[in-house]
């Protein structure tokens, strides 16, 4: 996906980059960078003020696209009174008139037992604690998602949030099957180096609305660079047994 | 199943009774003797024409009107996530009322429209206006605060039922005993030509709420949600709003303005009843169904001869029920 | 129970009329005809045997169940009843209803209207001797004004019951008439018969006398303290002199069969004593 000379009000400046098919991009970047903002306007949430961006027809027409373009957002909604399994159920709603009753009930209960809450399935949504909530969200997106899809867009807005590790590395475990299907193109916004970080390609350092620079995830001392001056700390990222780390130096 | 045949028994007998009851008593037996003559094609006489003709009609204006604006309300309150909110409160019911008075005072000289067309085209005009009006000072905000959405619609309200006021003073006097009657709310005008229209509304309502139901159970997640998962938020919900308004602006401009209906019914379907997304409209729709037919009876019974306006009836009825209920819920 | 369509009803045993102007039910009973109506309208109170004939209601609040409840053979009403689907769904029953073309609201249009009511209901001889009564009444009432030297500015409030709230009677009522003939005179311009109550329009015209009807007197809890609560009340001469009566709907708001009465219970209410000759 193409994007163009993108800008939305004050938040976004002259954003443009190409977004390669079936690639993984990190983007990061301070507060108020306007990460979220990009993936609402690439989501079609919003509409921007110039610029624009290309699917795989010339305009992106978020209605007819919505099987391909899927948004995990940051916030969670406080849903009252459905039961999980409905709030689960829901992901397949754009499917809903191709596939059968079963096959729903079917991908459904994949997920539930993928992201380990078939046992909350008929517990109503506001009863759950936070961190069954964010599984039956992650579970309901997912729900979304077809490895059969061409040039899909993934989007995913600051999902460690509300850190609770155990669905931190069952979403990496999912993340990456998705990444080997090369279905779709994730964009991934998080504010740290953590356990994901292993399966982007290319890292967008954001700041002030415009994009900063963008590298390839094994180029650590670029990476650094360019956090260091999006932060305005000295950063450095390196790799320690597999695993990757973001540490600020004296 | 059986809960169903139970309530619709319920709904029977509610309409048997205001059938029956009034200034003049009906047994079941005369009732069944008026249509029998009726079908037969005998000759018309006074009593079979005030049940075929007066009592008939009122009692089934009153039940499907009943169902229409619980389900509207419902619908808003849905829409609007806001559990305050009724159509009377949007300006629609106002609204309607003040076109309606606009037409019986200054419109009737218009000759290649039909009175009764021509009355609820205006009705209509007038409540969308309103609704409109409201939205417009609330800034179109897609879910605005119950204080915001409250006060905007108080002053609509306000403004327009002095507007209603001001074209009484104007007007001549039979026109103006009308909008005065009929801006509290009365069922004592039904004909059946009111009724039928009703029933194809309701018909069309019910099909067309069941059908929206479904997204708005999915709107619970978030409008933001909803949208990702392909449904354009903002149309929907611009075409059920104008669906009830139309529902609104007619029952009004037959009726005139019964508010409360529609804020209540829903709540106390929720508090008293188990209730799914997916059977909640049939619920709403019949408990207010129910509801206002009784509702008529009590305004006609309670102090006869005189008629008491609807509203003030479904306020005294509606306010302890909606509290019982509020506390069998606040017990569990 | 058939619904005759003839023009002239006759009465007897089967008559049962519902009338519903209070004006109308006095005239019936002048005429001896007050045992044919089976329901009257709540402002009918006058004479005293009105008052035990059942109501059907407000005249300007009426239902069309409770009316037909009483099963009638002729509604008559004077073109004041309210709401107008009434008469609608009256006439599309077929339920007979007559209102006279006399308009009563001055002293010949009354007699006219009584000599109109003796012709449909065939009692011509007994309206003609009830008008001569009337006219012998009258006159009277007037020899007995004219001893007054004084012509008061009276000020007439009337509570609307339709509408709940009070209404100034203006110089187009009959009422204005009957206080004329009482030797005052009733101050409010109007091209209605009443307007609503404006506490500029009481001040500026400074009544010497205001008469309450009592309905609207009654719903004062005592008297004279409360009667402040109407507005420009307070500034006019008429309360500072404590000149605040109250007067039945019946002797003053419109003209019943017992004028000279009217006028003369009127005139003793206006007229300082001091100004009698």
């Amino acid at each position: 996906m193409e994007v163009v000379q993108l800008s939305y009000k004050h938040i976004i400046q002259d954003f443009s980059f190409d977004f390669l098919p079936g690639k993984c991009y990190l983007v990061m970047g301070p507060n108020g960078a306007g990460k979220s903002t990009l993936l609402h306007l690439l989501a079609g949430l919003i509409k921007p003020t110039s610029g624009k961006f290309f699917g795989l027809n010339h305009q992106h027409d978020y209605f007819n696209e919505k099987n391909r373009v899927v948004l995990l957002q940051k916030k969670l909604h406080d849903v009252l009174n459905l039961t999980v399994e409905e709030v689960v159920a829901m992901g397949r709603f754009p499917f809903m008139r191709q596939e059968s009753w079963g096959l729903t009930e079917q991908k459904t209960a994949q997920q539930l037992s993928t992201w380990k809450i078939e046992h909350l399935s008929s517990r109503r949504y506001h009863t759950l604690s936070g961190g069954e909530q964010q599984r039956v969200h992650l579970a309901r997106v997912w729900n979304q998602l077809e490895f059969t899809v061409e040039h899909g867009v993934f989007l995913i807005d600051e999902p460690f949030s509300n850190l609770d590790f155990s669905v931190y590395l069952d979403f990496v475990h999912e993340l990456e099957k998705i990444k080997m299907s090369k279905a779709y193109t994730v964009i991934l916004v998080d504010h740290s180096i953590g356990p994901v970080f292993r399966l982007m390609d290319e890292v967008l350092v954001l700041n002030q609305g415009t994009c900063l620079g963008a590298c390839a995830s094994e180029n650590l001392t670029e990476l650094s660079t360019l956090l260091s001056k999006a932060f305005e700390l000295s950063l450095n990222v390196f790799q320690f047994e597999r695993a990757y780390y973001l540490a600020m130096q004296r | 199943m059986g809960r169903w045949i139970f309530w619709g028994c319920i709904a029977a007998a509610a309409i048997l009774l205001a059938l029956s009851l009034g200034a003049i008593h009906f047994s079941l037996v005369s009732m069944a003797r008026f249509m029998r003559d009726f079908i037969q094609g005998k000759d018309p006489y006074l009593e079979q024409q005030i049940f075929l003709n007066l009592r008939a009609p009122r009692v089934f204006a009153s039940f499907l009107t009943g169902g229409i604006l619980a389900c509207c309300g419902y619908f808003l309150q849905q829409l609007f996530r806001n559990p305050v909110i009724e159509p009377g409160m949007i300006g629609t019911s106002s609204g309607a009322a003040f076109g309606a008075s606009i037409y019986i005072v200054f419109g009737q000289g218009i000759a290649w429209l039909p009175t009764e067309a021509g009355f609820f085209i205006s009705a209509l005009l007038g409540g969308l206006i309103a609704t409109l009006f409201v939205f417009f000072i609330t800034g179109f905000r897609k879910h605005p605060s119950v204080v915001v959405l409250l006060v905007t619609g108080i002053a609509v309200n306000a403004l327009f039922t002095s507007g209603i006021a001001f074209v009484s003073y104007l007007a001549r006097d039979p026109q103006a005993r009308s909008i005065t009657f009929w801006g509290l709310g009365m069922f004592s005008n039904a004909h059946w030509f009111q009724v039928i229209t009703l029933c194809l509304l309701t018909f069309l309502m019910l099909i067309g709420f069941n059908h929206a139901i479904k997204t708005i159970k999915i709107l619970q997640i978030g409008d933001d949600n909803a949208q990702l998962l392909g449904i354009n938020v903002f149309r929907f919900q611009v075409f059920m709003i104008f669906f009830i308004v139309v529902l609104v602006a007619l029952c009004t401009a037959f009726f005139g303005v019964i508010s409360f209906v529609g804020l209540i019914i829903p709540h106390i379907v929720h508090l008293r009843f188990k209730v799914t997304y997916e059977n909640s409209v049939w619920k709403v729709w019949l408990l207010g169904c129910i509801f206002l037919v009784l509702a008529d009876l009590l305004s006609r019974q309670l102090m006869s001869p005189v008629e008491l306006p609807i509203g003030i009836v479904t306020s005294l009825v509606g306010v302890p029920m909606f509290i019982s209920a509020l506390k069998s819920r606040l017990w569990k | 129970m058939a619904c005759s369509s003839e023009k002239n009803e006759t009465h007897g045993p089967k008559a049962r009329w519902i009338c519903l102007s209070k004006q109308y039910n006095e005239i019936l009973a002048a005429l001896d005809l007050e045992s044919n109506v089976v329901a009257v309208d709540l402002s009918s109170v006058n004479p005293k045997s009105i008052q035990a004939i059942p109501k059907v209601g407000y005249h300007r609040a009426l239902a069309i169940e409770p009316i037909l409840s009483f099963k009638p053979t002729l509604v008559i009403h004077d073109n004041n009843i309210a709401p107008e689907g009434v008469k609608d769904q009256l006439k599309e029953l077929g339920v007979p209803m007559v209102a006279f073309q006399s308009k009563g609201t001055s002293v010949s249009t009354t007699y006219d209207l009584i000599r109109e009511m003796g012709d449909y209901f065939q009692v011509k001889e007994r309206a003609a001797s009830l008008v001569a009564k009337m006219k012998k009444e009258l006159l009277e009432a007037k020899q007995d004004v004219a001893l007054y030297h004084d012509i008061p500015r009276v000020l007439v409030l009337h509570f609307g019951r339709a509408k709940n709230h009070y209404l100034m009677v203006t110089e187009k009522s009959p009422a204005a008439e009957v206080v004329k003939l009482a030797g005052g005179k009733l101050c409010i311009p109007g091209d209605k018969a009443m307007k609503m109550v404006s506490s500029e329009i009481i001040a500026s015209s400074n009544p010497e006398v205001v008469l309450i009807t009592d309905f609207g007197y009654d719903r004062f809890k005592n008297n004279q303290g409360s009667v402040v609560e109407l507005p420009g009340l307070e500034t006019t001469s008429a309360y500072k002199n404590q000149r605040i009566y109250r007067i039945n709907e019946y002797e003053l708001m419109y003209f019943g069969t017992t004028l000279g009465a009217q006028v003369k219970k009127v005139s003793s209410l206006i007229h300082q004593p001091a100004q009698r000759q």
